[in-house]
């Protein structure tokens, strides 16, 4: 059963991507949803047998590398936290198929998408239950070639392809980082299986831990766009919206979440690395909340609000609370899933309009997707005893519960994002759904709600952004829940969970929440009773600074393209000039066979079919034949100078053969 | 056996090494005679064969020059057929250079 979660989407997408023709578009989409049913229904017995009843699962099949030195094997592991990833990224994927059977109706490449989509879940499935690192890189390697394909669906578009580009690139900046981390694990612990790491850990070096740590920690930044490596997130907006919502927002972007949540155990012992992770968490966090207040485009607003939430991941590993960064994950996956697909059906009902400016009223036309796209903002900004507020309140107050200079930074950065989080929601709200008309008359008159392949997946996430967090709360963050038994490791050094559920003074434990508030109310007074001020707010210099700081998202794409590129390029070209075409195919392939050659070509010179010159080389040979024998009573030589003498004479014939190099034709 | 034939037996050695050397150094350094070329394979035959006569002498070994008679006759029979094979190869071709 367990491993049949994993192959129904492989299954799936080989029968939609290589008999697509055959079986046609309705074939297509009945065997993908079909697959993806089956395994989600597969994925929620196992997380009853595994989570609820708490029996983790290990399948072996067999092995990939072994040697003496190296042992790899085809291992899954399903214990609690495999169980818990499955069912964001079984149920999500599910819906989304669904969701696209109708919002790609119209699309001539239709078993494609779908083969994609179920390829992305496989990989998605086998990245979460791998159990040595390296079936888990496959995984890694798999969702970010998909994700590639995918970002690049719209093929013949420029900006696709720039897109799907700078994200495979980027990524391969984290894989590279994490690759040394694999590497530098097996030079450690000379193994990649969690079990002996795990087990290992605590009897290392230090130092060594933080190296890996900090390497690990890098191929997290680039799958879960962390500030160094996040510039890639926003660009693949590109991509269908289905994708944006699977991919970018609920599952992909969770991968590196999910190796540093499954890292736990090494993590813990580097208290410089947890240091580390929450201070880029908590920057990202605000660094795209500021971002997102200032975009129109409506995917791009969701896409910095999904840059941000993985910020508060990261800070939550950082804050070594692993089972709430989980938690925050799923809950995350559950309402941006939702924000993304409502947006979709907001985009489509549209005429394919993306900027939000020119939207607007859309209350009347689409209440449905108005009351989800609601739900999943009022979710995202943790409104009390909504989904998000289960762990995203949480993450904050746990922040404040470390008592410690991260902490503190992490806290106030966190709140302020939570402010920040409310007003760009909100912004989003009030021009798409309430200010005053500003699109084009034919379009509002053609708008209408979507079908029921696209109700149904939004109205079960919506249920689930209501309801997630209040039903598994207590399981996944209660206080003192063992519901991850071994599969997640907190030093109980580093365990805050009481010092924030009870030691907090109440200002410290609302303080996020009416921020909140304050964000949403402001924003909805901003743009919908009072939009002059904003208006106004760029005729000022400093206003507009800020403005244009925003909006180039703090320039670092400016700085990659003029500085990093670009020196990457004349590096790479260098080392392509010199090295690779250079010295090494000098010394190697190219060297080697000139040498071969040249050294036959003077060996074929000595044949030179006149006999007399036979008759000189026996005649040298059995001088020196002869020369051999008597050596030892002209010279009074012992045994190894005879040999010596042979191999003088050997490399004296081989070096009279050698090319010489002046006179070569 | 007095000193002084022993003296002369290696004299009569050197030579026919001598003679040797000669016709190996007549065999390469020649490049295009090959009438010089039978001449010196001829010249180191027969060296050889005073050798082998001088060594058995030596030995007081009859056997030896038995043998280095029958060299010599073999050799006789051996230049007939060289030559021969010569005189036919120049009329069938016109010319016996070795530098075709």
């Amino acid at each position: 059963m367990y491993l049949s979660i994993l192959i129904f989407p492989l299954l799936a997408s080989f029968v939609s991507g290589f008999m697509g023709r055959k079986i046609g578009i309705t074939g297509s989409h009945i065997i993908t949803c079909t697959c993806l049913s089956i395994s989600s229904l597969l994925a929620t017995i196992a997380f009853y047998e595994v989570g609820i009843c708490g029996s983790p699962v290990s399948v072996y099949l067999f092995n990939w590398v072994d040697s003496e030195f190296m042992n790899i094997s085809w291992e899954f592991l399903f214990d609690q936290l495999t169980v818990s990833m499955f069912i964001p990224v079984l149920y999500i994927s599910t819906l989304i198929h669904i969701y696209t059977t109708s919002y790609l109706a119209g699309d001539p490449h239709n078993q494609r998408f779908f083969s994609y989509l179920s390829l992305f879940t496989f990989f998605m499935l086998l990245l979460v239950s791998g159990a040595n690192y390296f079936v888990m890189f496959i995984g890694w390697e798999g969702i970010g070639v998909v994700s590639y394909l995918l970002i690049n669906y719209y093929f013949t578009r420029i900006q696709a392809n720039k897109a799907a580009i700078l994200a495979l690139t980027m990524n391969r900046v984290g894989d590279m980082g994490l690759s040394i981390g694999f590497f530098a694990i097996f030079a450690l612990f000379g193994s990649v299986d969690y079990s002996t790491i795990f087990s290992l850990a605590p009897f290392m070096n230090e130092t060594a831990i933080t190296i890996i740590s900090l390497l690990l920690l890098m191929g997290a930044m680039a799958k879960s766009a962390q500030i160094p490596l996040h510039s890639w997130l926003p660009g693949s907006m590109e991509a269908p919206t289905p994708v944006s919502a699977l991919l970018h927002a609920a599952t992909l972007v969770t991968a590196g979440l999910y190796l540093l949540i499954r890292s736990s155990a090494i993590l813990e012992f580097s208290p410089t690395a947890l240091l580390i992770i929450t201070l880029i968490g908590a920057s990202t966090a605000f660094f795209a909340a500021t971002c997102g207040l200032v975009q129109n485009d409506l995917k791009r607003i969701i896409a910095f609000s999904t840059i941000s939430q993985l910020g508060y991941m990261v800070m939550a590993v950082g804050l070594s609370q692993y089972n709430v960064a989980l938690m925050h994950v799923v809950n995350h996956a559950f309402f941006k899933a939702l924000l993304f697909l409502g947006a979709g059906a907001v985009i489509h009902s549209f005429a394919d309009e993306q900027d939000i400016r020119k939207m607007g009223g859309l209350i009347k036309f689409l209440p449905f997707t108005y009351t989800t796209m609601l739900v999943g903002s009022l979710s995202l900004l943790a409104t009390p005893w909504l989904t998000g507020f289960y762990s995203k309140d949480l993450i904050i107050e746990l922040a404040y519960g470390q008592y410690s200079f991260s902490g503190i930074y992490a806290y106030i950065l966190g709140s302020l994002t939570a402010g920040l989080t409310a007003f760009y929601s909100f912004r989003l709200i009030s021009l798409v759904f309430l200010t005053v008309p500003n699109g084009i008359k034919n379009v509002y008159l053609n708008s209408h709600e979507s079908n029921f392949a696209v109700v149904i997946p939004l109205f079960i996430l919506a249920l689930f952004s209501i309801l997630f967090g209040f039903v598994f709360s207590d399981l996944f963050v209660g206080v003192g829940s063992d519901f991850f038994a071994n599969s997640i490791f907190i030093n109980p050094n580093n365990i805050s969970i009481i010092e924030a559920e009870f030691s907090l003074p109440l200002i410290i434990k609302l303080l996020p929440t009416l921020l909140s508030i304050l964000g949403a109310t402001s924003a909805i007074f901003l743009y919908h009773v009072y939009p002059d001020f904003i208006i106004n707010l760029t005729d000022y210099a400093l206003g507009k600074k800020i403005y244009t700081f925003l909006n180039g998202k703090y320039f670092f794409d400016v700085i990659y393209n003029y500085y990093i590129i670009s020196a990457g390029l004349i590096t790479g070209n260098t080392i392509s000039k010199v090295l690779d075409r250079g010295v090494i195919e000098l010394v190697g392939p190219y060297g080697l066979a000139s040498v071969l050659e040249n050294t036959a070509n003077n060996i074929a010179k000595l044949d030179t079919g006149v006999i007399t010159t036979y008759s000189l080389y026996i005649t040298i040979g059995i001088l020196s034949l002869v020369f051999l024998v008597f050596a030892p009573l002209l010279f009074d030589t012992s045994i190894i100078s005879e040999f010596r003498l042979i191999v003088i004479y050997i490399s004296a014939l081989f070096f009279s053969l050698l090319p010489n190099l002046s006179n070569k034709h | 056996m007095s000193l002084r034939v022993i003296k002369l037996l290696f004299l009569l050695m050197n030579l026919s090494i001598l003679l040797f050397l000669i016709g190996i150094l007549g065999f390469i350094l020649n490049r295009k005679n090959i009438i010089l070329m039978i001449i010196a394979i001829e010249i180191m035959l027969l060296a050889v064969t005073l050798l082998v006569l001088i060594s058995s002498f030596g030995f007081d070994d009859t056997i030896g020059q038995t043998f280095s008679i029958y060299i010599i006759s073999i050799a006789g029979a051996e230049s007939v057929i060289g030559l021969s094979i010569l005189v036919a190869f120049y009329r069938l071709r016109g010319n016996i250079s070795i530098r075709s």
